[in-house]
C-alpha cells in the first residue's frame, strides 16, 4: 500500500497496467513489423482492404471489439479447444493476463502498424536492391538498412502502442474483467473508486496517469527531434 | 571472354518486355540504347535479378542465372550495379558504404586503393548528404567495384549530373574501361556517351531488341538511331601525341594523316581517345586553306553522297575511318562534289569536346 497525501493507494493496478502495456508493446512490434512491411510494399489494389482492416480498432467502440474477442475466446469455443489440445489446463483466455494482452494487441494494432508502415514506405526500394547486389542477406537488409532508416517509425509505434494500451478501458473491461493483481488495470481501478465515491483515490490515480502520460510523450517527442537532426 | 545469352519476357500491366535470343560477348562496354520507356532499365534489373516473374533464360558464361525452374538471386550473381542517383545508404558515411560492400565481397580488396582510384579517398568520413553529384557517383562506382563483381551494370549513371560533372565522370569511366578487365553493361539514351564508351550497342525500342551492332556498325549507318535526336555524328579514334601543347590544346595523331595534328581541347587521358565529330560542324574545301583560324585540315576522300532533307550528307573516308559532313545543296553544286574526289575536311578545334 502507498500513502500519498495521507490517502491509501493500492499500487497493484499500476504494476498490472505497466506489465500489460509493455508486453503488448513487444507483441505488437514483433507482429506489426511483418504486417507493416507487407502492406508498405503492396502494389495491388487489395492494399486498401488491409488498410481498412488494420484501422478498424480506431473507429470501433472498444466494447464491440471486446465483445467479439469475448465470444471468440470463450472457454467453450474453438480456441479454447485448441489450447486444451496442446495441454492448457482449461483453455481459459478471457479474464486472464494473456487474454488481456491479446485484446490489447488487437485494440492497439493500428497504433503500431500505421507508423511502421509509413516509415517503411519511405525506405527507397533501390537501397534494398543495391544492398542485395552486394550480397546482403535478409537479416542484414532489415538490421542495417530498413531499421536505421525507419527508427522514428519504430519509436512512434512502440510509444503509441504502449501509451494506448495504458489508456484503454473498454476492451479491458470486456475481456480482462477486474481481477486484482491479474487483470485490474488503473483505468478500471479509477472507475471503481469513482463508483464507490472514493474521490480522493480516483484523484491521485488520475494525477499519476496524467503526469506519467505527459512525461512519456515528452521523452518521445524529444527523442524524435534528436533523431530528426541525426537523420536529416 | 564471357558470353551472355539472354532470352526473357516480362509482362506488366501496361508494359511488355520481350527479348528474343541475343548473344553478347562481354568484353569492354556494351551499351543498351533506347528512348525512355523502351525497357532498357527493366532489362538491366532483370540481369541483376531484381525483377520477379521473369520468364526465359539467362546464361552468363557457364552460370545459369535464369531458366524455367530457377532464378539465381541477386546475392549470388556477383554483379555490381551503379544506379542512376547512386543509391548510397544515407545513414552511413562514405567509408561505411564502401565497407558494406567489402564485408560481403568474395575477394577482399583494399578499400583505400579503390577509394584512391575513384578519387574519393579524401571524403571517406563524409556524410552522404554532403557529397556533390559527381562524388556520389564515384562512391557508387567504388562501392560496386569493392563487391568484386564479374559484371558491372550501370543504369544511366550520368543522367542526374550537370554538363561539366558529366564530362568528368565520363573521363573517369573511360579510364576504368582501360584499366579494369571488367565487362560493363551501360544504359543510356545519350549518343555522346555511346560514342565515347561503347564497344557494342544493343538498340532497344518498345520492349524489344531491334539490333545488336558494334560501335563501328552503329555509326556507319546514316539512319542509325544514335543520330535521331542530335543529328549525324562520327567518331574518330586517335592517339594522344602531345597532351599539353601549352595553349590549352592537345595534338592527336590520326593514322594516314602523316605528321598532321588533330587539335582538340586539352585531352585528360593518354593513349587512344575517341573524338566525336558532329556532321554539321565539318566544312569541306577543294583546296587547302592557309589563312583561316581553322586548325584541323584533314585529307579525305568522298565515298558517298546522300540527299537528306534540305542538304546532303557526305561520307568521307580517311584511312580506315569514316567522317560524316553535312553540307547544303548549294555548296554541293557550287563545288561540284562527286564521289571519289579528294577534298579537305575542316573542323574547328573548339567544336571537338
Amino acid at each position: 500500500m502507498w500513502y500519498i497525501f495521507g490517502v491509501e493507494i493500492d499500487p497493484t493496478p499500476i504494476w498490472t497496467t505497466l506489465n500489460v502495456a509493455l508486453t503488448t508493446m513487444f507483441v505488437l512490434l514483433v507482429v506489426g513489423v511483418p504486417i507493416a512491411w507487407k502492406m508498405a510494399r503492396m502494389r495491388s489494389r487489395w492494399k486498401v482492404l488491409f488498410e481498412a482492416l488494420v484501422a478498424l480498432p480506431l473507429v470501433l467502440p472498444p466494447t464491440v471489439l471486446g465483445f467479439y474477442l469475448l465470444i471468440v475466446m470463450n472457454p467453450n469455443g474453438y480456441i479454447a479447444d485448441i489450447l486444451r489440445f496442446f495441454g492448457h489446463p482449461n483453455g481459459q483466455l478471457t479474464f486472464t493476463f494473456v487474454g488481456l494482452v491479446i485484446g490489447s494487441a488487437f485494440y492497439s494494432l493500428p497504433f503500431a502498424v500505421q507508423p511502421l508502415m509509413h516509415a517503411f514506405e519511405q525506405v527507397p526500394q533501390q537501397l534494398l536492391d543495391a544492398a542485395k547486389t552486394m550480397r546482403a542477406n535478409t537479416f542484414s537488409l532489415f538490421y542495417e538498412i530498413i531499421f536505421p532508416l525507419s527508427r522514428r517509425g519504430f519509436l512512434t509505434a512502440a510509444t503509441l502502442a504502449f501509451a494506448h494500451t495504458v489508456g484503454e478501458f473498454g476492451v479491458v473491461l470486456m475481456v480482462g474483467g477486474n481481477i486484482p493483481g491479474e487483470t485490474r488495470m488503473v483505468s478500471i481501478a479509477i472507475f471503481d473508486h469513482v463508483e464507490s465515491l472514493e474521490y480522493a483515490q480516483a484523484h491521485i490515480l488520475s494525477l499519476i496517469m496524467l503526469l506519467f502520460s505527459f512525461v512519456v510523450l515528452l521523452i518521445v517527442y524529444g527523442l524524435n527531434r534528436k533523431f530528426d537532426v541525426k537523420v536529416g | 571472354m564471357t558470353m551472355l545469352s539472354i532470352q526473357v519476357a516480362l509482362k506488366r500491366n501496361d508494359f511488355i518486355l520481350d527479348i528474343e535470343q541475343i548473344h553478347l560477348s562481354l568484353d569492354g562496354v556494351t551499351v543498351l540504347f533506347g528512348r525512355s520507356g523502351c525497357g532498357k532499365s527493366t532489362l538491366l534489373r532483370i540481369l541483376a535479378g531484381l525483377e520477379a516473374n521473369v520468364q526465359g533464360h539467362i546464361q552468363f558464361g557457364d552460370q545459369t542465372w535464369l531458366n524455367a525452374t530457377h532464378s539465381l538471386p541477386p546475392q549470388q550473381r556477383r554483379i555490381g550495379v551503379v544506379f542512376q542517383d547512386g543509391a548510397l545508404f544515407p545513414h552511413m558515411t562514405v567509408k561505411q558504404n564502401l565497407q558494406f560492400a567489402l564485408d560481403r565481397s568474395v575477394h577482399k580488396q583494399s578499400l583505400q586503393e579503390i577509394a584512391a582510384r575513384c578519387r574519393i579517398d579524401h571524403r571517406l568520413e563524409a556524410n552522404i548528404a554532403t557529397l556533390s553529384g559527381g562524388e556520389k557517383q564515384r562512391v557508387a562506382i567504388a562501392r560496386a567495384l569493392l563487391s568484386s563483381p564479374q559484371l558491372l551494370l550501370l543504369d544511366e549513371p550520368l543522367s542526374a549530373l550537370d554538363t561539366q560533372t558529366k564530362q568528368e565522370i565520363l573521363l573517369f569511366l573511360e579510364e576504368l574501361k582501360k584499366t579494369l578487365q571488367l565487362p560493363m553493361i551501360y544504359i543510356t539514351h545519350a549518343p555522346s556517351e555511346v560514342e565515347r564508351l561503347a564497344d557494342r550497342v544493343v538498340f532497344m525500342d518498345a520492349g524489344k531488341v531491334v539490333v545488336v551492332n558494334t560501335l563501328k556498325e552503329a555509326l556507319s549507318r546514316q539512319d542509325s538511331p544514335l543520330f535521331t535526336d542530335e543529328g549525324v555524328s562520327s567518331v574518330l579514334i586517335a592517339s594522344v601525341r602531345e597532351q599539353y601543347a601549352g595553349d590549352g590544346l592537345s595534338c592527336l595523331a590520326l593514322v594516314d594523316q602523316s605528321k598532321r595534328c588533330l587539335w582538340v581541347p586539352e585531352a585528360s587521358n593518354e593513349g587512344m581517345v575517341r573524338v566525336r565529330v558532329m556532321a554539321r560542324e565539318v566544312v569541306v574545301a577543294l583546296s587547302e586553306p592557309t589563312d583561316t583560324s581553322l586548325l584541323n585540315i584533314l585529307n579525305v576522300t568522298i565515298e558517298a553522297i546522300e540527299y537528306r532533307g534540305q542538304g546532303v550528307l557526305l561520307t568521307l573516308v580517311l584511312g580506315e575511318q569514316t567522317l560524316f559532313a553535312q553540307v547544303s545543296l548549294r555548296s554541293l553544286y557550287r563545288l561540284n562534289l562527286q564521289p571519289g574526289m579528294q577534298v579537305y575536311a575542316l573542323i574547328k578545334a573548339m567544336a571537338l569536346v
